[in-house]
């Protein structure tokens, strides 16, 4: 959870909590949801399962196909191009399928062979005895020369019958074929509704053929995938008996000094280096590509995000990048009463003013606070907001919305803001000041009437800007300790009494559910989506977006 | 072309208080802002490049560079107290190192801004890697190379493959080209 309060998480519809819904949402009553739904339909943000549906609004994105909201699980990541980290020079994917994913570039002449060397300290691939005939295709060359080293050896120690590459390759193939054998997803995207072509292939061999073979086979089940179980599938046995090669390591170990055994670090840089633990014996390997990568949306094969393919040193423009910012509606939090002046985090000079102290709420004293929703879509938007009178979790307070359903305009460019400028000042300064007062209220943004009482009323907007409306909350945090009962607690009562870490933070679900309409023309997901769609009689086209959000609104303090 | 103001001189001008006696080949090349004080000898061999801003303190005992040497801007050879400086052929001493050793070998490099302690010995084709210190009285073998953290190796490549050792030869002696070409001469002020 954040560190800093207020929060606002948003809950995507992905996971089983979020997806019940209630059911009616009165529009006349405050704020009250029908007490017959079930228990579960209500988001508990105390829930330990609710961690894994919340998110930020910086994490999530939107898929403006499914006009849902997707969260991390929800989207795939694809990559789009590799490139070194070096030079930035990027390697098509053709590229990589041959040579894998490292650099296979440069060399240094020496006579009319050519050799690696480093720049910093010398080394030279002369040391491993390695030299290379040209200067391109330097992993090809490497592995060749490889090849041929540990080929001519013999076999170290004799308990091994193939050596390390070998016994990767051999494991590699191993896992190949188990995955094709037991079915991988092949194309999430396709319509068919066969999982892989074994599957397919099975099904079609039990209509196609009733011989005895082809009805074994549909009997046999498809065994799930297992591991490598002798040499030959590429299982490396370690025996305790070698002691003689034990030694002789050992030995030279000991003889050379700690600068020339190898770190863990690169002995994992390569499956030809895994094995190696003096320095000499460390073979070259190339850098490993960097990759840039898109996002998809798991449901429709849409991008959310897709960085810029030409690649420029520190480039982060996107080609494509939809995110829910600017999408759904959002929320955010503040006390009404100011006790601490809120400051910009721009201007601070210090670095402690940064840290706003936290406000710790007492328990049983009511606490005004201040939602606002900010609508950044092109039309107006219809608010509807529910939550539970009391909050679930171990710790109830008592929550109420004092305006529960209300209007939010749209987000224009900057053009038609500063155009309409004029009227929407008119709308926060109360009428008849000019000069002075004026000024200072539209520099400050409160109204002169802030200062006076001005009180929340039930159904009314508190306020209300060119894309956002604020309205009030009122807050009853609850008591963290029971009061003391007269009666022993038994020990089961004293267990659930127990208490968890993040049970004192305040947390209040807050369904909101969005109305719009668009005209039919700007309808483009519907278009793609080709099915009927619920047409006003004026060519409008309604649509809808609801969530759960989670408000973080402060820590209750003891001494309630 | 934009006009730029004329940089401010950092220094006062140039001429030392006390001239060294200076015994330079014909073919070197000093730099005028090439500071050199002290009242100990200073020899500088065959092709050898002093660049400008480099300082060679004679004041503690003579400085000796060797051939197709160079000492780059803001490096220092030579100690104040600490005794005799003996650079040898080939050698470079980048952009802001201090060396105050007994003597630099053949062919070693001492990378920008390492500091070489007193009385120090390095061997030949040493290198010492940028911001590395070597400490006053320590000796450095033949082809060892100062990196990292003050890790040491020896450098196998130069030292088993002679034809690595010439193709560093010709390699340096075409820098010292290079720069001759571009530092002018300002030996009139420091020879005699």
């Amino acid at each position: 959870m954040a560190a800093t309060f207020p929060y606002t998480h948003y809950a995507c519809p992905c996971s089983n909590l979020t997806t019940l819904a209630p059911s009616a949402i009165s529009v006349k009553r405050a704020s009250v949801i029908p007490t017959d739904t079930p228990e579960d339909s209500t988001f508990d943000p105390h829930d330990p399962r609710a961690n894994y549906s919340l998110s930020p609004l910086d994490r999530l994105l939107f898929c403006d196909e499914c006009e849902e909201i997707r969260c991390q699980r929800c989207y795939g990541e694809e990559i789009i191009h590799w490139y070194c980290p070096t030079c930035l020079f990027e390697v098509p994917s053709s590229g990589v399928r041959s040579d894998g994913n490292r650099r296979s570039r440069s060399g240094e002449e020496v006579e009319e062979s050519f050799i690696l060397q480093c720049h910093y300290c010398d080394w030279s691939s002369l040391d491993i005895g390695v030299h290379l005939s040209k200067p391109t295709k330097i992993t090809e060359q490497l592995a060749k020369q490889r090849k041929s080293r540990v080929s001519s050896k013999p076999p170290a120690g004799g308990a091994q019958l193939f050596s390390q590459d070998e016994t990767f390759a051999n494991l590699t193939t191993f896992y190949k074929e188990q995955l094709s054998e037991t079915g991988d997803p092949q194309n999430p995207y396709s319509n068919s509704p066969y999982s892989s072509p074994n599957n397919l292939a099975r099904i079609m061999s039990l209509y196609g053929g009733l011989s005895v073979n082809a009805l074994k086979k549909t009997r046999e089940k498809p065994q799930p995938m297992r591991e490598a179980r002798g040499e030959k599938e590429g299982m490396l046995t370690c025996s305790l008996d070698n002691k003689a090669a034990d030694d002789t390591l050992l030995q030279s170990m000991q003889d050379l000094e700690w600068a020339n055994t190898t770190t863990t670090e690169q002995r994992h840089s390569a499956p030809a280096n895994n094995v190696a633990r003096l320095v000499d014996e460390l073979w070259p390997v190339a850098t490993h590509l960097r990759t840039r990568k898109c996002r998809r949306c798991r449901f429709c094969p849409q991008y959310l995000s897709y960085p810029d393919p030409k690649l420029k040193v520190s480039n982060i423009r996107y080609k494509i990048r939809v995110l829910a910012l600017n999408h759904i509606p959002r929320l955010s939090i503040r006390s009404l009463q100011a006790s601490y002046p809120l400051s910009n985090p721009a201007f601070c000079i210090h670095a402690a003013d940064l840290q706003q102290p936290q406000p710790v709420l007492q328990s049983h004293i009511t606490r005004q606070y201040i939602l606002t929703i900010r609508n950044p879509i092109l039309e107006p938007i219809r608010i509807t907001l529910a939550t539970p009178t009391t909050t679930p979790g171990r710790v109830t307070s008592r929550v109420t919305i004092l305006c529960p359903s209300f209007t939010v305009g749209a987000a224009g460019d900057v053009w038609d803001e500063a155009l309409s400028s004029s009227t929407t000042s008119m709308a926060t300064i109360p009428p008849g000041n000019g000069g002075r007062q004026a000024a200072m209220e539209s520099l400050t943004g409160r109204g002169a009437d802030e200062s006076l009482d001005r009180q929340p009323e039930a159904g009314k907007v508190w306020e209300r800007t060119k894309n956002s409306t604020s309205v009030v909350l009122e807050i009853v945090p609850g008591a963290l300790k029971t009061v003391l009962g007269i009666m022993p607690k038994s020990q089961k009562e004293l267990e659930e009494e127990e208490w968890e870490e993040g049970d004192d933070v305040l947390e209040i679900p807050i369904y909101v559910r969005a109305e719009w309409e668009v005209t039919e023309e700007h309808d483009d997901a519907g278009d793609r989506k080709g099915g009927k769609r619920s047409v006003e009689a004026d060519g409008n086209v309604k649509k809808e977006l609801a969530f759960w959000c989670v408000l973080g609104v402060g820590r209750i303090g003891e001494g309630g | 072309m934009a006009s730029r103001p004329a940089p401010a001189p950092k220094r006062p001008s140039q001429l030392p208080a006390s001239k060294p006696p200076c015994n330079t080949h014909p073919s070197a090349i000093i730099a005028d802002k090439a500071q050199i004080t002290g009242a100990h000898a200073v020899e500088i061999g065959e092709n050898a490049v002093i660049h400008p801003w480099a300082r060679i303190r004679a004041e503690g005992g003579k400085v000796s560079i060797g051939k197709n040497s160079m000492v780059y801007e803001g490096a220092t050879v030579g100690t104040v107290d600490g005794g005799d400086v003996l650079i040898g052929d080939y050698v470079n001493i980048e952009t802001g190192a201090v060396v105050e050793a007994k003597s630099v070998g053949d062919g070693s490099t001492v990378e920008v801004n390492a500091v070489i302690g007193k009385g120090a010995v390095l061997g030949k084709w040493c290198r010492v890697a940028p911001l590395e210190r070597v400490e006053a009285g320590e000796e450095l073998e033949d082809f060892t190379v100062v990196y990292g953290d003050g890790q040491r190796r020896v450098d196998k490549t130069t030292k088993e493959h002679a034809e690595v050792r010439e193709l560093k030869k010709v390699g340096q002696e075409k820098v010292v080209q290079a720069m001759r070409t571009l530092t002018p001469n300002a030996m009139a002020k420091w020879a005699g």
